[in-house]
């Protein structure tokens, strides 16, 4: 009798899975959602959970409901390779996400091998898209800009201070940091300013005070981060402490209370950097949207919000226009996107697969954090 | 490369060592008295972290009266948690001896409370402002952040105090006895279960102790805890397993040789440093540099 019961609930359980398999548009996410940098997973979480709402509030993509598959890659290249795998096992038409480079990276062949796009919208490193596209792989998409164009801006802004002669580059020793580091020498390089060092810490490094020393000890006077949020939060703070009077610059996330608490301490003052995206971006979408999150979720939107809310967009906008929910069709319209983001520009991809998205300067004037200047990354 | 940037890495490394001893200390003293390996021992210390980011508020915004409230109260969990952990450990269910179920045990906690706080205060990076000065003071053309010359102080005032109770009470010798024979020190009338219990206690006020330094230097996450863990059980492992001031000394000199070649070489042999030594010790030494010699066959 139990065993009858059992079987039958076993049934019924299968049933109502295949049902929503079929109901359903399942898309992958795959993220940080454990780990140093799991922050950024919840971030990228609310925007994508956002996105589906008002997509599936409008009724679907081809009259389906769409449905995210979350799955925690710790931005860890081989357990992004297992996540990724099993993402792929389980069917799925297009993954959004990944985050890291270093995930990115380690699963772009997998992507290729199973033809299936990947839509990555917060990994960086230069290399990400000299490897998609023309002549690479052409199953991985990339939204955000890469830390090339990025860096270029930030040290063209810190060269016309007229101030700065002197960089320092401290980054996380993962593909992310090393792509970053790389990518803000040779701006450095090109515009005449001198890189006095250069050090790859450990990812969720305790302790910075070695870094601090060298840095107070070799006349850097802006020193170009490429790290994790924790990491730069706690890396700004012990430098603070230590009296380290060089100018923050890089890449640097400063939304949310923490950072907040550290630029009205004086951590970042003078800070500036060359950003994706900015909350403070004067768009009326960009108004709405952060209004909303803020009131949704009691925090500001951060960068990987928008990049999740836009990622999830965009992709929902190709399976409309392909008609199909197969990958081949997903990715032949993913090429010919052509989306208006919330910060201005049109997204479209090059040959490379690499959208164009404007980004932002901001900087940390009398310890106010504000956005300089919005320029395009075409 | 200057004199002052020498003696500057130098007593960087002395603080971060004392930090890393403080850590390092508890889990050599649970492996002394238990011998069992608290692969939960950084989350107890994330834990700590995060009581002090919920008493500061709570307590008018005093980060040494949160410091004396949260260390009361580990000391009351550790005294708690003791009794439940000698009790699983002594239970004859099961074929596991009691190694092997401190693994589990131990293993399944530092999920449980990394997954945990991540659950309940989510993964974005916490800072606590506290009263100590963010600042900085200098002598003899050292730098060193107010913060960091606290965190120092206490370090060592814990650690003579944990010399003085183990070398000087009879509860101190009572640790140290269990530590180098169980049976010997039974024979002698002392009671293994309460001395152990005791020893659980001191650990988790230890992991509070090194925690709560932590807050005015740290911007912290739940994973905290995993970066410092690492390092501790290289430490513990150099000083000898069980040693707790041979473990102390080896973080200490570790510090110092981590900040020192960081500071003249490429940084990321800083990570490295404690791993070599590891495997240098593992191989010459495999007791520990600081055990006494271990007969062989």
């Amino acid at each position: 009798m139990l065993r009858n019961l059992a079987l039958a609930g076993a049934m019924l359980l299968s049933a109502s899975f295949a049902a929503d398999a079929q109901e359903t548009i399942r898309i992958g996410a795959a993220m940080p959602i454990t780990g140093p940098v799991a922050h950024g997973a919840l971030q990228e979480k609310r925007g994508l959970e956002t996105a589906l709402e008002e997509i599936n509030a409008a009724g679907g993509v081809l009259g389906k409901p769409l449905e995210l598959v979350y799955e925690d890659n710790q931005c860890n290249p081989s357990v992004a390779v297992t996540v990724t795998t099993k993402l792929l096992e389980a069917g799925v038409p297009a993954v959004l996400g990944q985050q890291c480079s270093s995930a990115v990276l380690a699963t772009m062949s997998l992507f290729q091998r199973a033809e299936v796009p990947l839509v990555s919208s917060i990994a960086t490193n230069p290399k990400i898209s000299e490897l998609s596209g023309v002549g690479g792989n052409p199953w991985v998409f990339r939204l955000n800009p890469s830390d090339r164009e990025l860096a270029v801006a930030n040290v063209n802004y810190l060269a016309s201070l007229g101030t700065i002669q002197k960089v320092a580059i401290v980054a996380e020793s993962t593909d992310y940091g090393r792509g970053g580091a790389d990518a803000f020498a040779e701006a450095a390089k090109q515009k005449g300013l001198e890189v006095v060092s250069t050090d790859f810490h450990q990812l969720a490094a305790p302790d910075f005070t070695t870094i601090i020393a060298r840095l107070l000890n070799n006349g850097a006077q802006a020193v170009a981060v490429y790290q994790a949020h924790a990491d730069n939060a706690n890396f700004a703070r012990q430098a603070h402490a230590q009296g380290l009077k060089a100018i923050m610059t890089g890449k640097l996330s400063l939304d949310g209370n923490t950072f907040a608490e550290l630029i009205q301490q004086g951590a970042y003052d003078n800070a500036v950097t060359a950003f994706p995206y900015s909350p403070a971006v004067d768009t009326p979408e960009n108004k709405a949207f952060t209004a909303h999150i803020l009131e949704k979720y009691g925090e500001s939107a951060t960068y990987e919000t928008f990049a999740g809310y836009e990622s999830l967009r965009i992709l929902a906008e190709a399976i409309t226009r392909a008609g199909s929910a197969e990958p081949a069709a997903i990715r032949d319209a993913l090429e010919a996107t052509s989306y208006k983001s919330m910060i201005g520009a049109t997204v479209d991809f090059d040959d490379h697969n690499q959208a164009h998205n404007n980004a932002v300067i901001i900087t940390v004037d009398d310890r106010v954090l504000g956005v300089k200047d919005v320029f395009p990354t075409k | 490369m200057s004199y002052e940037f020498l003696l500057q890495l130098i007593v960087n490394g002395i603080v971060v060592g004392l930090i890393y001893g403080l850590i390092a200390a508890g889990l050599a003293l649970l492996f002394g008295i238990l011998h069992i390996v608290n692969f939960a021992h950084g989350e107890m210390v994330m834990l700590a972290m995060y009581a002090i980011a919920v008493a500061v508020p709570l307590l008018g915004g005093s980060y040494l009266l949160s410091f004396a409230v949260v260390m009361v109260v580990a000391a009351l969990v550790g005294w708690v948690a003791s009794g439940g952990l000698l009790a699983v450990l002594s239970s004859k269910s099961g074929q596991m001896g009691i190694f092997e179920k401190s693994l589990l045990l131990t293993l399944g906690l530092s999920i449980v409370l990394l997954n945990g706080v991540q659950y309940i205060f989510t993964a974005t990076p916490m800072m606590v402002t506290t009263d100590i000065p963010a600042g900085a003071f200098t002598f003899g053309g050292v730098r060193l952040s107010y913060g960091h010359a606290m965190a120092g102080g206490i370090a060592i005032v814990v650690f003579v105090g944990l010399y003085l109770f183990l070398t000087r009470t009879n509860s101190g010798r009572a640790l140290r006895a269990v530590a180098q024979n169980r049976e010997a020190a039974l024979m002698i009338g002392l009671d293994p279960d309460a001395v152990a219990r005791r020893a659980v206690l001191l650990s988790v006020v230890l992991c509070a102790v090194g925690g709560a330094i932590l807050i005015p230097l740290y911007v912290f996450q739940p994973i905290v805890g995993q970066a410092l863990i690492l390092k501790a059980f290289a430490i513990v492992i150099i000083g000898g397993m069980g040693n707790v001031l041979g473990a102390a000394l080896v973080a200490l000199g570790l510090g110092i040789l981590e900040s020192v070649v960081g500071g003249f070489a490429d940084i990321v042999w800083q990570n490295a440093i404690a791993f070599i030594g590891m495997i240098v010790v593992l191989l010459i030494r495999p007791q520990g540099l600081f055990a006494p010699a271990m007969r062989k066959g």
